[in-house]
């Protein structure tokens, strides 16, 4: 088969480029551009004129500004005293339950995502308060930057979220039950990887260090005031979102004012504060942002090599069972998701996968969350998974040992996807009782 | 060669505080339409396209210092098992893959830039913006991005290579 | 054999995905295999309508079809089908169309692409709270508009007009944020409008063409028969794309009642002055910006319609 032949092809080409040290936005830009030459054998001329067109497009979209935005929220609450106040805050509450702070990576993007609708920024905003944080506290750095990776992707999964309004509007599927159908599996999620992370803290009991002491109820007193810098924070931007001051995509925007406010408010505000917070910021999304342009590219080249719409004919005409589409459909997704980003992939499988879900008697808005949950494993995913890479660039540890990190929390979210198939009514229950 | 290095080092580091310029009037632009949708049921009408050349200008300003200073990352698999030398060469030969993609996407981008500047193409929206000034600054880094990996090239060649990881 | 791509912005299920797979399929059927147009919906390409014009033109995608008001910026005269109030009806289209083409013809041709075939998008219209009847229903009405000259007309009208992606709209009809969406009953159905908005009010705002493009290189490389059959497809295309309007029109107002949104087709004259009135000074920016080609146009166009 010709697609998996030239889908075969642009990979190994990643693995060669991405394998010998090519920046990853630079090695992206270049598989794409040569599986074009080589696969479907265009002119540069023509390649030169598509790539500056998408990366044009591309890196202009008002989607994007999320993350640069979300990453200074991030940068303002690690480089003031706000992150420390955060754990100081929590350490008493999770002090009876195994794994302890380890938790907070889970409760921080769960949180986190019901106010921002991408995986990019609530992996890298989350992950610049915990990671540090947490290796400095002596916690077991596999569980924190596995649970991260995973719990990176809720952004997706719990409204509001980016890739729903696409799938909503492709399927014409209704927005509103789409977020809801997403809220109980996003928490389900959330529920197996810290039931993961108190399994291996009661298997292995060093992996969290010692509590203090017992905690009395002054300690609880003052770890409440420690905690209100960032509640306020979430109540002003979630208060922003639900009484439509600001919409989602504006959320982020909210989150920096907030911020600058709390920092007045502890007296910690000042101009140099300002500006190293922007810096970092800046150099983050820069990072972020180039290697999402270069992936949208990649997207591009595979649109034009025909390789995900042939796949899917090509499972069309199997003429599956509903169950042995899902499988199939798992399976097609997760090698899509080796090298595309989620909204890409959907976007371009979701003319041929759609007509066969209805046909098949599958619920659209299940669908449509299965589809998240399988694209976010995919974040999560070498040689192209973008949790990976903003975990690599936040800790410096190789992208293999991470993904390596992140593989309990992948194959957890896999047994999600078949308590879905079992169980549909998680998805469904909610937007059930919501709007029939 | 030290002094084009430097050279580039400042503009760099220049087109990062252009980004980070940016940034604030992105905020700043949100903040504004979110007072004038809120407060005065009005709008600015053009906030997601000036937003959106926000995005493309943070990114390919801070690109260039961002790569100096080591934080665009890579797959360290092979870089954290082979010799001084060998590193070398890896990194020689990322900064050429590296010049060829930037070689293309500088005069792809500027054939965009010219046609828009001869055709006056301007945004459909009722702001106007002529096309050229966006994609202008997407060029703009570009070029400074062409430039910081010259210097990175030159590098290799001088005794002291810049640390190539920076962990924070 | 000939392989070409071609790409759209929008949904495969939305009258212009559903026209472009006609194309396509007419097309294979009259070459008897032999020309395959590989159709990309939903924007799978990563292009928008305002990119089609280049990438086009200079053969990165050999077709697409594309919302021509997005090229506005590029040259003013494809803002002429996107005019509030211009042509308000099918028939009234049809007949600026027809004094449209040639110039769109030129245009494309100019910048080394055929023009093959448009059709319109089905008319805007308020969905709402509330019937939009009258002058004092639109009077400070919040309501998400898509272009430029919308904008203009609605705030010269009275209204609040404001600007959102598409990707807001739902969150903020969700937390009351708008009042209201200036947009087609076929954009409505699309996004499930009911489940936040009980009213719409058909206004005949305007009926925007979506073109659909060929480069010319790419045109030119093909056999005499196959050239043929391309501009073959392209007119039985066109008219199936106006024939599924009336039928998309027709089954959106089916489904609005199923859903029980009320539709109000009958605006009071008062309104309909106030909304022409508004959109006069737009009509005239629009003459300034294209200049004599605007007023031949809407010379023919006016001859078109008196006969
Ligand atoms: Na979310
Ligand atoms: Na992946």
């Amino acid at each position: 088969m010709d697609a998996l032949l030239s889908a075969g092809l642009v990979l190994a080409l990643i693995f060669l480029f991405l394998g010998m040290g090519v920046w990853i936005f630079v090695g992206l830009l270049f598989v794409s551009g040569a599986s074009l030459a080589l696969v479907a054998g265009m002119d540069i001329q023509r390649i030169g004129t598509i790539a500056a067109n998408i990366v044009y497009r591309y890196s202009s979209t008002w989607e994007l500004a999320a993350i640069p935005m979300f990453i200074w929220m991030g940068e303002i609450i690690f480089r003031t005293d706000i992150s420390d106040r955060i754990f100081r805050g929590l350490t008493p509450f999770v002090n009876w339950l195994p794994g302890r702070l380890l938790h907070t990576n889970v409760l921080g993007c769960t949180m986190f995502a019901a106010v921002s609708g991408s995986s990019a920024a609530t992996a890298a905003t989350v992950g610049k308060i915990t990671t540090s944080e947490l290796s400095r506290r002596g916690y077991d750095q596999a569980l924190s930057l596995g649970s991260l990776a995973g719990a990176g992707s809720f952004g997706l999964l719990i409204p509001p979220s980016i890739v729903m309004i696409v799938y909503g509007i492709l399927a014409e599927v209704s927005i509103s039950r789409l977020f809801a159908a997403g809220v109980l599996p996003g928490i389900m999620i959330a529920f197996l990887f810290s039931a993961y992370i108190v399994f291996r803290a009661v298997m292995k009991p060093e992996i969290a260090p010692k509590a203090d002491t017992q905690f009395d109820l002054r300690q609880f007193g003052a770890a409440f005031v420690d905690l209100l810098p960032i509640i306020s924070l979430m109540v002003i931007v979630l208060g922003a979102i639900y009484s439509g001051i600001a919409t989602p995509s504006e959320a982020a925007a909210v989150g920096v004012f907030g911020a600058i406010v709390i920092t007045v408010f502890l007296r910690q505000f000042s101009f140099s504060m300002l500006v190293r917070t922007l810096l970092g910021a800046v150099v983050s999304s820069a990072m972020i942002c180039s290697i999402l342009v270069a992936a949208a590219f990649l997207s591009t080249a595979m649109g034009y090599l025909h390789i995900p719409t042939e796949i899917a004919h090509a499972i069309g005409e199997l003429q599956l069972s509903p169950e042995m589409l899902i499988v199939v459909l798992t399976l097609f997704y997760l090698v899509l998701g080796l090298f595309l980003d989620g909204v890409s992939i959907i976007v371009m499988s979701l003319p041929i996968t759609l007509p066969l879900a209805l046909q098949a008697g599958i619920d659209p808005v299940w669908f449509g969350i299965f589809l998240i949950v399988t694209v976010e494993l995919g974040q999560i995913t070498p040689p192209v998974g973008f949790n990976l890479f903003i975990l690599q660039s936040l800790t410096g540890q190789p992208v293999g040992r991470v993904a390596l990190y992140a593989l309990p929390f992948f194959i957890l979210m896999l047994g999600a996807i078949a308590l879905l198939v079992w169980f549909p009514e998680i998805a469904l229950w909610l937007p059930g009782v919501l709007y029939d | 060669m030290s002094f084009f290095v430097k050279f580039v080092e400042r503009l760099s580091w220049l087109g990062a505080y252009l980004a980070a310029i940016t940034l604030v009037g992105m905020v700043s632009f949100i903040l504004l339409e979110i007072v004038l949708r809120t407060v005065f049921d009005s709008s600015t009408f053009v906030m997601d396209e000036m937003v959106g050349y926000g995005v493309a200008a943070t990114t390919f300003l801070a690109l260039p210092y961002a790569l100096g200073e080591g934080n665009i990352i890579r797959v360290e698999l092979l870089f954290s098992h082979v010799s001084a030398r060998k590193r070398k060469l890896l990194e020689m030969f990322s900064c050429l893959v590296g010049l060829v993609v930037t070689c293309v996407l500088i005069s792809f981008v500027w054939i965009r830039v010219a046609r828009a500047w001869s055709r006056n193409s301007v945004s459909s929206s009722i702001a106007e913006i002529p096309m050229w000034i966006p994609q202008g600054i997407i060029l703009a880094g570009l070029c400074l991005l062409f430039l910081q990996l010259i210097a990175l090239l030159i590098r290799q060649f001088t005794k002291e290579p810049k640390p190539d990881v920076e962990v924070r | 054999d000939v392989n070409l791509d071609m790409s759209s912005e929008y949904p495969v299920t939305s009258i212009h995905g559903q026209t472009a797979d006609f194309f396509v399929k007419t097309l294979k059927e009259e070459t008897g295999g032999e020309v395959n147009v590989t159709v990309h919906h939903g924007g799978a390409l990563g292009y928008k309508s305002v990119d089609h014009y280049d990438a086009v033109g200079d053969g990165a995608v050999q077709l697409a079809s594309s919302f021509s008001g997005a090229w506005s910026g590029i040259n003013p005269i494809f803002l002429v089908s996107s005019l509030p109030f211009l042509a308000t009806s099918i028939e009234d289209t049809k007949k600026l169309y027809e004094a449209t083409r040639p110039y769109y013809e030129q245009v494309l041709e100019d910048d080394n692409q055929l023009f093959l075939y448009a059709a319109p998008w089905p008319a805007s219209g308020f969905w709402a709270h509330k019937p939009i009847d009258s002058a004092e229903a639109l009077k400070g009405l919040k309501i998400r508009t898509f272009d430029a000259p919308g904008t203009k007309t609605l705030q010269n009208a009275g209204a609040s007009p404001v600007q959102l992606s598409w990707g807001d709209i739902i969150p903020q009809l969700t937390t009351n944020g708008i009042d209201g969406v200036l947009t087609s009953a076929d954009g409505g159905v699309g996004s499930q409008f009911w489940e936040y908005l009980s009213n719409f009010t058909e206004v005949n705002y305007a009926l925007p063409l979506q073109v659909t493009h060929m480069n010319r290189d790419a045109f030119d490389d093909l056999s005499d028969s196959e050239q043929k059959a391309v501009l073959d497809a392209a007119k039985k295309a066109e008219a199936y794309g106006w024939e599924a309007l009336e039928d998309r029109v027709k089954g959106n107002y089916a489904k609005l009642a199923e859903n029980d949104v009320t539709v109000t087709t009958n605006i009071s004259p008062g309104l309909l002055s106030v909304l022409k009135t508004s959109s006069a000074p737009e009509v005239e920016k629009w003459k300034e910006r294209v200049g004599d080609d605007a007023l031949t146009l809407l010379d023919t166009y006016q001859k078109l319609l008196e006969q």
